[in-house]
């Protein structure tokens, strides 16, 4: 699914990612934890295509070079973001971006437009499913949205563009633990062994719903340690000072 | 005939400065300063800065020189604020006897500096397409050059006073007030009557900060309700300095202040916040511009403004964002209640920007109390509701007041017959 | 950030896509004014007396007064004697239908994707059109006469109904108005005339195109609508113009007319030559429109959608005499390359519970500069007035600029007036978030640029909307669900 080879990246001639490696297979859930500004969510940023980073290494994305695709034909691959601070869109309704970002997926895949009606029956559908109000359909984007409203907003564009590979940048923060879970069930109920995650945290709270096949921690642009669900739950006891002497 | 009019008190300014100003070494200056005044007169409806505001009070008369006068101890000693610092001028005139100040500041009269190339280079900022400032720079004589050059541990109190000598009179002031680099003051500007007559105070101030300087200036303007009251201020900024005006406007029969202020340095921010009253058959004109010329400045302006019986209240607030000045922040906010039939009031808020990476915004309402508001408060039994309301419209400002004396006098003086 | 930027450049660079030139014949006066020139153009329109003399008011008048200076645009100084004041197409005398205008014509309307002829047959839209200041064709006219709705070409109103003409002209946009109401008063040479009688709710969109198409010359129409009690009408404004190297001017006027219980909605896409990437040519739009709400509960609604003309000054205005009367400006203005924008609206507000509403959407780019000016007065007996006013300014690039003046007058204690404003540009955060979800970076400007003008698109009617989407690169939203 997706291999990452000694990916460096910075920021005004400050470093950020240096030298980081993974590998993602198909049906794989990987979480990436660490501390903060250890790169994390640049990591999310870099795959999904972020300007402003200088970028050296080879990330190979269902057998293409992924660094040199545009960011929406990234997106149109498959590839998905879900943000840590989804972004508002004035005047722009929900269900408008929902459809322009669908459409533009079927046309990348050669595939006719999606029948406006079947549309909105199954959008209606999963917006049940994460448990917003129909109104929010057509408030514009996450104008307005509580933090937990716009987390839930992400996951159902993620329900919508059925990705393949879905990043999940701090999906945690600024949940309580009802939504945490509404957020949880969501992405669970897309696990498939198609479809592959990379969860980035920075605690270990959110494995406890969505549990991984494999955790890495990620310190200073690197991954220093991998291993089973264990490990994050070695980081939640001891913190991440431990590591310093890893 | 307004022709006619103005003509004649033209003459008798040209005659003045002719005169009655000794040639000094800003001579050139103040001759161009009075064939630019000249020129146009006293601005009239047709100057789109002037526009709301009628100028026949200063085109009815032709306004002497102020004289000097004394000062009886016992009128000053009420006014003077405890736990300040303090500069007494009495008809624009600096009283040393009554002014101590801290090592750490200077006072010098401007007639004394004028040497100075510094100061000569501020004068020259003057802006002498407005008439009133060109009129002021013709005829400045008296000022004051305050020098800040460390962290002060008490405001210093500015009195200007007038009194009966000064009755249809003139004074014609121009001040500056430097802060050094690391420097901060507190200075409270108050402007006091002593006459129940018209006189006519046209003063310019220049207010410098140096770089990290931190500077609060309150001005308060309480004077009699014949007396015309113009001031401009032009202030610079240097890097990561800090400024608060805060205003206080109540009284006069004609008053007009403008700031104009520039952002030179980063990371300086800038705070204008006013209070104005206008009752009677005032008319109160203020006029802000704040200049973002570099990035990286915040500017914040917040102005209540009311107006009641016949009076006349304008507020012009401007922001330029140059085009080099990226990441500014800048926001105004004007409120405005009308509590009476008669009473009018001109609100412009305007954003002029040439930088993208920016946050402007600006709001203006214009209203009056809300009568569910008054309802309410009525049916629990408070009688004086409306007074209760205006108090409430007014109070954030008046918080600004940390000085327990100086807050009952101003406030006593902003209460409005409810 | 770099690409971003580099996409929009390529997207704001589209060209003008109306830029032709047509080759048709026209009948035109040589350049220059004088006091023969407006009796020139009087005599080839055959006007009445009271016209005539009207004009030539109006001359005598322009040679008193000055260009205005006070709007935020700088354009170097206007030869008034280099323009040509009348240029009519050669076309038959009078017009019974649409077979008898000239084909080169007609084709330039087909051109300009406003077939007459598909229009007659199809669409649910009355089309006046007037070619360099001539009207050439108005369709449906006998349907609605049926109706008792007046929609003809100014000149053919004025031999028809010179009455209605005498009564209304000038009687709210005086030609001592301004600079540009006098200038076209003297001289101006079509336009479009509508009535709507008592009680009557124009049964479709009445719509007029302006093109200019001779060069050196000056677009002067002038437009009256007169909505009587109860009526109702909805207008079209839309414009277009060749390429040329030269600055062309139009100043036209629009006066309004609302009786008791009327409602007007006139909508504007205006798309002028803005002139190339470098701000050579394009036309100054100088224009004067102002609408009264004459009787109780009238209502005139102003929508527009400027996109084009290297120069706009104009201040769509309602005057709210009647009590209960309601005023509204809507608009999106964009200034792209060295286009300028001082635009914005008058709401006075005379009458007793009067509302105004005022939404702005300015957007600028390239070296554009984007100034709201808006004026709302309440005077004495304006009890209860109320006006909302909110202008929004978004900054694509950063040698562009985007200006708020407003001027708020109150003299009446009882009025609620309330301002907001913003500026904003279009967040790198925001094209990342589109362009994750899957939308190419044009697509995306797109996208946001429409959600900023939303509020403004929405009050256009269906088939201008399409048309203004078009002008902003925009696919509209709202068609599902």
């Amino acid at each position: 699914m997706l291999t990452i080879k000694d990916l460096h990246a910075a920021v005004d001639n400050k470093a950020i990612l240096q030298g980081l490696n993974l590998t993602i297979h198909p049906g794989e859930v990987h979480a990436i934890m660490g501390p903060n500004g250890s790169g994390k969510s640049t990591l999310g940023n870099v795959l999904a295509g972020r300007d402003g980073y200088d970028i050296s290494g080879t990330v190979t994305y269902q057998h293409q070079d992924l660094l040199s695709l545009a960011p929406e034909v990234r997106a149109q691959a498959g590839l998905f973001l879900a943000f840590q601070y989804p972004i508002e869109i004035p005047g722009v309704s929900n269900i408008y971006l929902l459809k322009a970002a669908l459409n533009a997926k079927r046309k990348a895949q050669g595939l006719p437009e999606v029948d406006a009606m079947d549309f909105l029956n199954s959008v209606k559908e999963k917006i049940k499913a994460v448990d917003l109000d129909q109104d929010f359909l057509y408030r514009s984007v996450n104008e307005g949205f509580s933090g937990g409203e716009k987390k839930r907003n992400e996951l159902l564009q993620m329900l919508i563009l059925e990705p393949s590979m879905i990043i999940l940048d701090e999906t945690d923060s600024g949940l309580d633990i009802d939504a945490l879970k509404v957020v949880a069930d969501g992405v669970n109920s897309l696990r498939s062994p198609e479809r592959s995650f990379m969860v980035i945290t920075h605690y270990q709270r959110l494995l406890d719903y969505i549990v991984p096949d494999f955790v890495h921690v990620l310190a200073n642009g690197k991954i220093v340690a991998s291993g089973g669900k264990e490990l994050a739950l070695k980081l939640e006891a001891q913190g991440y000072g431990w590591l310093d002497n890893a | 005939m307004g022709g006619w009019i103005m003509l004649n008190l033209v003459t008798h300014y040209q005659q003045w400065l002719a005169q009655k100003i000794p040639a000094d070494v800003l001579s050139p200056l103040r001759s161009d300063a009075m064939e630019a005044f000249a020129a146009t007169g006293f601005p009239t409806h047709k100057t789109e800065n002037w526009r709301y505001l009628r100028l026949t009070g200063l085109r009815e008369q032709a306004f002497e020189v102020m004289p000097p006068s004394y000062l009886d101890e016992a009128v000053l000693a009420p006014l003077l604020l405890a736990d300040c610092y303090h500069i007494v001028c009495l008809n624009g005139f600096l009283m040393p006897k009554y002014s101590q100040l801290p090592h750490g500041v200077t006072l010098n009269n401007l007639r004394s500096q004028l040497t100075d190339p510094a100061i000569q280079a501020l004068i020259h900022q003057s802006d002498l397409s407005s008439s009133l400032v060109a009129l002021n720079t013709a005829l400045f004589q008296e000022g004051l050059v305050i020098d800040v050059k460390d962290k002060l541990d008490k405001p210093i109190q500015c009195l200007f006073l007038t009194d009966d000598l000064g009755a249809h009179c003139t004074s014609q002031q121009r001040h500056v007030l430097r802060l050094n680099v690391d420097a901060a003051a507190i200075i409270i500007a108050e402007h006091i009557s002593l006459t129940e007559q018209v006189f006519f105070t046209n003063s310019v101030w220049h207010i410098e900060l140096a770089e990290r300087a931190n500077g609060t200036y309150y001005q308060l303007l309480t004077d009699n309700a014949k007396a015309i009251h113009i001031d401009h201020c032009l202030l610079n900024q240097q890097a990561r300095s800090v400024y608060h005006a805060y205003g206080f406007l109540n009284g006069g029969a004609l008053v007009r202040t403008d700031l104009q202020q520039a952002f030179l340095g980063e990371h300086a921010s800038c705070t204008v916040k006013a209070l104005t009253l206008a009752s009677g058959q005032q008319q109160v004109d203020q006029h802000v511009l704040v200049r973002h010329c570099v990035p990286q400045c915040e500017s914040k302006q917040c102005f209540k403004g009311l107006s009641t019986n016949q009076a006349r209240l304008i507020l012009n607030a401007k922001v330029i964002v140059d085009q080099q000045a990226q990441k500014t922040a800048a926001q105004q906010q004007l409120q405005h209640l009308l509590l009476s039939p008669k009473a009018e009031i001109y609100s412009k808020p305007e954003l002029e920007i040439y930088a993208n990476d920016v946050k402007c915004a600006h709001g203006a309402t214009i209203g009056q109390l809300s009568d569910a508001a008054l309802f309410y408060l009525k049916s629990r039994g408070i009688d004086d509701a409306r007074a209760v309301l205006i108090n409430a419209f007014m109070q954030e400002l008046l918080d600004l007041l940390k000085w327990p004396d100086l807050k009952a006098r101003i406030s006593s003086l902003f209460s409005v017959d409810a | 950030m770099n690409t971003a930027n580099s996409e929009l450049t390529a997207l704001l660079n589209q060209n003008y896509q109306h830029g032709f030139v047509s080759a048709i014949e026209a009948d035109a006066l040589p350049p220059g004014l004088s006091e023969d020139t407006v009796r020139a153009i009087s005599f080839k329109k055959n006007e009445p007396a009271f016209m005539l003399a009207w004009r030539l008011k109006a001359y005598r008048h322009w040679l008193t007064m000055t260009e205005p200076v006070w709007a935020h645009v700088a354009y170097p100084p206007i030869d008034y004697q280099h323009i040509v004041y009348y240029s009519a197409p050669k076309v038959k005398p009078t017009l019974n239908s649409l077979d008898e205008v000239d084909p080169e014509l007609l084709r330039v309307y087909e051109k300009l994707g406003i077939s007459l002829n598909e229009q007659k047959k199809l669409s649910n839209v009355a089309v006046d059109a007037v070619f360099d200041s001539i009207s050439v064709a108005t369709t449906f006219k006998d349907k609605l006469l049926s109706m008792g709705v007046i929609f003809c070409s100014f000149s053919e109103a004025v031999q028809k109904y010179p009455e209605l003409v005498q009564q209304y002209l000038g009687s709210i946009v005086p030609y001592t108005d301004n600079f540009f109401a006098a200038l076209n008063a003297a001289v101006f040479s079509d336009g479009s005339f509508v009535y709507i009688p008592k009680g009557v709710r124009c049964p479709m969109e009445l719509s007029t195109y302006f093109r200019i198409n001779a060069a050196s010359t000056g677009q002067f129409e002038r437009t009256l609508i007169i909505a009587d009690d109860d009526a109702y009408v909805s207008y079209l404004e839309g414009c277009t113009a060749p390429m040329r190297d030269e600055n062309q001017l139009h100043a036209a006027v629009v006066e309004i007319i609302a009786l008791d219980r009327a409602t007007v909605k006139y909508s504007t896409v205006q798309n002028w030559y803005p002139g190339d990437k470098d701000g050579k040519g394009g036309i100054y739009n100088f224009v004067t429109k102002r609408g009264a709400c004459r009787g109780v509960k009238a209502k005139i609604s102003w929508t527009q959608v400027e996109t084009g003309s290297a120069i706009t000054w104009k201040y769509p205005s309602v005057v709210l005499q009647g009590d209960d009367s309601v005023g509204e400006f809507y608009s999106v203005a964009v200034t792209n390359n060295y286009q300028q924008a001082d635009t914005g609206t008058k709401m006075i507000h005379i009458g007793k519970n009067t509302s105004s509403t005022i939404i702005s959407k300015g957007i600028s780019a390239g070296f554009g500069q984007n100034a709201y000016r808006g004026l709302v007065r309440i005077n004495p007996g304006a009890t209860h007035a109320r006006n909302y006013t909110q202008c929004d300014s978004l900054l694509m690039g950063d040698r562009c600029g985007a200006h708020t003046f407003p001027y708020i007058e109150v003299k009446n204690s009882t009025a609620q007036v309330e301002h907001e404003a913003t500026t904003s540009k279009i967040g790198a955060d925001q094209l990342f978030f589109c362009q994750q979800r899957g939308l190419s970076a044009e697509d995306a400007v797109n996208l946001i640029v429409n959600g900023f003008c939303r509020e403004v698109f929405r009050e256009l009617p269906m088939e201008f909307a399409v048309e203004a989407q078009k002008l902003l690169g925009v696919s509209l939203e709202g068609s599902v669900g």
